[in-house]
């Protein structure tokens, strides 16, 4: 029973890395962009959050308030840094690797800056559901319906609105997408807004359940990157199969051999599939 | 996205951890002051690297003001030896490069009189072997790893009693309420094992039993499989000796695997961050300290009114720890007689000095044996000392 209850601690956590890696899939999977300041758009979401908190402000309002945020940052950063790589193909993608690089620099020092190196959280939804013998964390089942319903929601726009088409059009052929009448610089705008939105909501869940501190950003980086390559990039259901086998990964091996291989076993499974399924578990083909 | 380019992003990523370990290239700041010189006239020189700004920056703010409360209460008394205190510091950024820059400074350059360290074992490690490579007397307010006195000769721990004694009476204490089924918990560094170590020792002093001790990395963000091994082995008594955010993040993921034991004591329960951060959870857990202001040690209210005349908050104990190392260097240097370095040397290592914390006592290693800690409980959101019996404000409430 005891090996159930790890298990499902750990399909729990998936769902929390989902939440996590959903903006950076649709940033880097969909758009091509290499976002390495996605793990900063996480944590000062959370400390965002904390800080309304802090002002007696219900976090599930703090949620809608710092995706707004989020989006609208997202928005400028893309317009100002991103929307300016002039270079296509490999060498755009190493310049925007670059610029974001500095971005996530600048992102932790303004946080450091605002909330201090300090770890923060929230004493919200600590509780646990009991089902029989076992036990639910609230916090994390909160993230696994924010994660699914996220999910849905990013894989119905992308697949069946125009705007969500459009954006994918954009990335695949911007000169074809803006023969068909398709303005690629708003449809850039509005997925890195998504993206960064997507980011915040990660980052609100995580201040609820763990402690969080600017300098933690690069490591909800490198989750969000190895989730999207276990699942293959821009494959959102591929994605929430690969938060799941980390999560559960993760846990199972925390019980078992100790922390030190739960804390090394993301990196590892990084390793693997890039030596041996460097497309992801689940890819899709022909991207 | 081709294979190539994670490659890179996640080349990159893990370029810039490295960069981070490295921290920042930043020198020290300040013009060069000088020490006293040996005229009798000259304010006497104290360097001290502190954590304003960094991972450390809350706890070195801390300590930064319990160093500058100390020397403005000695110096509105008359200084030492008819001379000023005159303390030089400089922000460390929380970074060991850093700090051993700026004690490179202080000793080579700046030519200071004596030394209080950085905050914490890791930034104290390469200050000390500065210290002791300029035969320089340095006071340590934050450093409670014996490891970096052994072998010194110019170190001294004067703001707190060794790691292992931190959470030593936590089992004395449970068994006088009926609890002897101890697990211990830490994290792999050196300082927190060494409290872990101290309780180990403690529950086998006090004839109880150590019915698991769970060990997890430094790095650990996800605690839900620590709790479950923590919950298998069914202890009533569990003793976190780990940083804040892991106490945080234990004891919260016990509560949510189900498992809640009659008592639990953490190294760092006295941080505001603990009770801020648990909220329910917190109540009638277990911390420790070595100075409250209950404890009525003399020169306590000196401390306090000077603090909150200064600063306009009350101090805690890491304050009241960097305080009492100024309080030390200062009578080490007025038994001496001079600031001639062997001769305060000398006295910090043979000397007997009153401070708020008690009376300073160190052993040939420079390591401390005069301070003993108090617990105390969280009640209703006050931390409120319960044991010993002779020091207790209130009785404790258990279980937890």
């Amino acid at each position: 029973m005891v090996y159930l209850q790890v298990l499902l601690n750990g399909v729990l956590l998936g769902g929390f890395y989902l939440l996590m890696a959903q903006g950076l899939n649709l940033i880097f999977g969909v758009m091509g962009i290499v976002n390495l300041a996605h793990g900063a758009f996480i944590v000062l979401g959370g400390l965002g959050v904390y800080s309304l908190d802090q002002r007696g402000i219900n976090p599930f309002l703090g949620l809608v308030i710092v995706m707004v945020a989020a989006a609208i940052v997202g928005a400028i950063v893309q317009w100002l840094v991103i929307e300016r790589i002039k270079a296509t193909g490999k060498q755009g993608e190493l310049l925007s690797l670059m610029a974001t690089f500095g971005l996530s620099y600048i992102a932790i020092n303004i946080g450091q800056k605002e909330w201090g190196s300090d770890f923060k959280t929230i004493p919200y939804l600590q509780s646990a559901v009991h089902v029989g013998s076992l036990r639910f964390s609230v916090s994390l089942l909160v993230g696994v319906g924010l994660a699914a319903v996220m999910t849905a929601a990013i894989f119905g726009w992308l697949g069946h609105t125009r705007q969500g088409k459009s954006l994918v059009a954009t990335s695949q052929n911007p000169l074809g997408a803006g023969t068909c009448g398709i303005n690629p610089l708003r449809a850039r705008l509005i997925g890195f807004s998504v993206g960064a939105a997507l980011a915040a909501a990660a980052g609100m869940l995580l201040v609820l359940t763990q402690p969080i501190a600017p300098q933690l950003s690069t490591n909800y980086t490198i989750i969000a990157f190895v989730v999207i390559a276990l699942g293959g990039i821009g494959n959102y259901a591929g994605a929430a199969l690969g938060a799941v086998l980390v999560g559960a990964v993760q846990t199972l091996s925390g019980y078992q051999f100790g922390s030190v291989i739960q804390e090394a076993a993301p990196y590892l499974m990084l390793i693997l599939i890039m030596l041996f399924r460097p497309n992801g578990l689940f890819a899709r083909q022909g991207r | 996205m081709s294979k190539s380019f994670v490659f890179s992003a996640v080349g990159v990523v893990a370029a810039s951890l490295a960069l981070a370990a490295c921290g920042s290239s930043g020198g020290s700041s300040g013009g060069s002051s000088g020490g006293s010189g040996g005229n009798s006239s000259d304010p006497i020189v104290i360097g001290a690297s502190v954590s304003s700004t960094g991972a450390y920056a809350s706890s070195g703010t801390n300590v930064a003001e319990g160093y500058q409360a100390a020397v403005d209460v000695i110096n509105k008394s008359g200084g030492v030896l008819g001379r000023k205190l005159k303390l030089e510091t400089k922000d460390d950024k929380s970074d060991a490069g850093t700090v051993s820059r700026i004690y490179t400074t202080f000793l080579a350059q700046d030519h200071v009189d004596a030394l209080l360290s950085p905050y914490g074992s890791e930034l104290a490690g390469p200050a000390s072997q500065l210290a002791e490579r300029y035969k320089t007397p340095m006071a340590h307010s934050q450093t409670s790893s014996p490891d970096v006195f052994t072998g010194t000769k110019w170190n001294v721990m004067a703001g707190l009693g060794p790691g292992s004694t931190v959470l030593a009476e936590v089992p004395a204490f449970a068994k006088l309420h009926g609890y002897t089924r101890v697990t211990l918990v830490n994290n792999d560094l050196d300082a927190y094992s060494q409290i872990c170590d101290g309780a180990a020792a403690a529950v086998k002093a006090a004839g109880s039993t150590l019915v698991s001790r769970v060990t997890y990395a430094i790095s650990t963000s996800d605690f839900s499989s620590t709790a479950l091994k923590i919950k298998q082995s069914n202890p009533q008594v569990v003793i976190e000796c780990s940083a804040i955010q892991d106490t945080i993040g234990i004891t919260r993921a016990m509560n949510q695997q189900g498992f809640r034991p009659k008592l639990i004591a953490s190294a760092t329960a006295e941080d505001p961050a603990f009770v801020k951060s648990l909220g329910s959870l917190a109540n009638k857990a277990i911390g420790y300290s070595i100075w409250a202001p209950t404890l009525k040690l003399p020169g306590g209210s000196d401390f306090t009114a000077a603090f909150k005349a200064r600063y306009h908050a009350d101090p805690n104990g890491q304050s009241a720890a960097a305080y009492a190392t100024v309080q030390v260097l200062a009578a080490a240097i007025k038994a001496a007689g001079s600031t001639d370095k062997t001769k305060v040397n000398a006295q910090l290592h043979s000397g007997q000095f009153p401070t708020i914390l008690g009376t300073y006592k160190v052993n040939a290693d420079g390591v401390q044996e005069g301070y003993t800690p108090v617990l105390d409980q969280y009640q209703n959101g006050s931390l409120l000392i319960v044991y010993p019996k002779s020091d207790a404000s209130v009785p404790a409430q258990l279980p937890y």
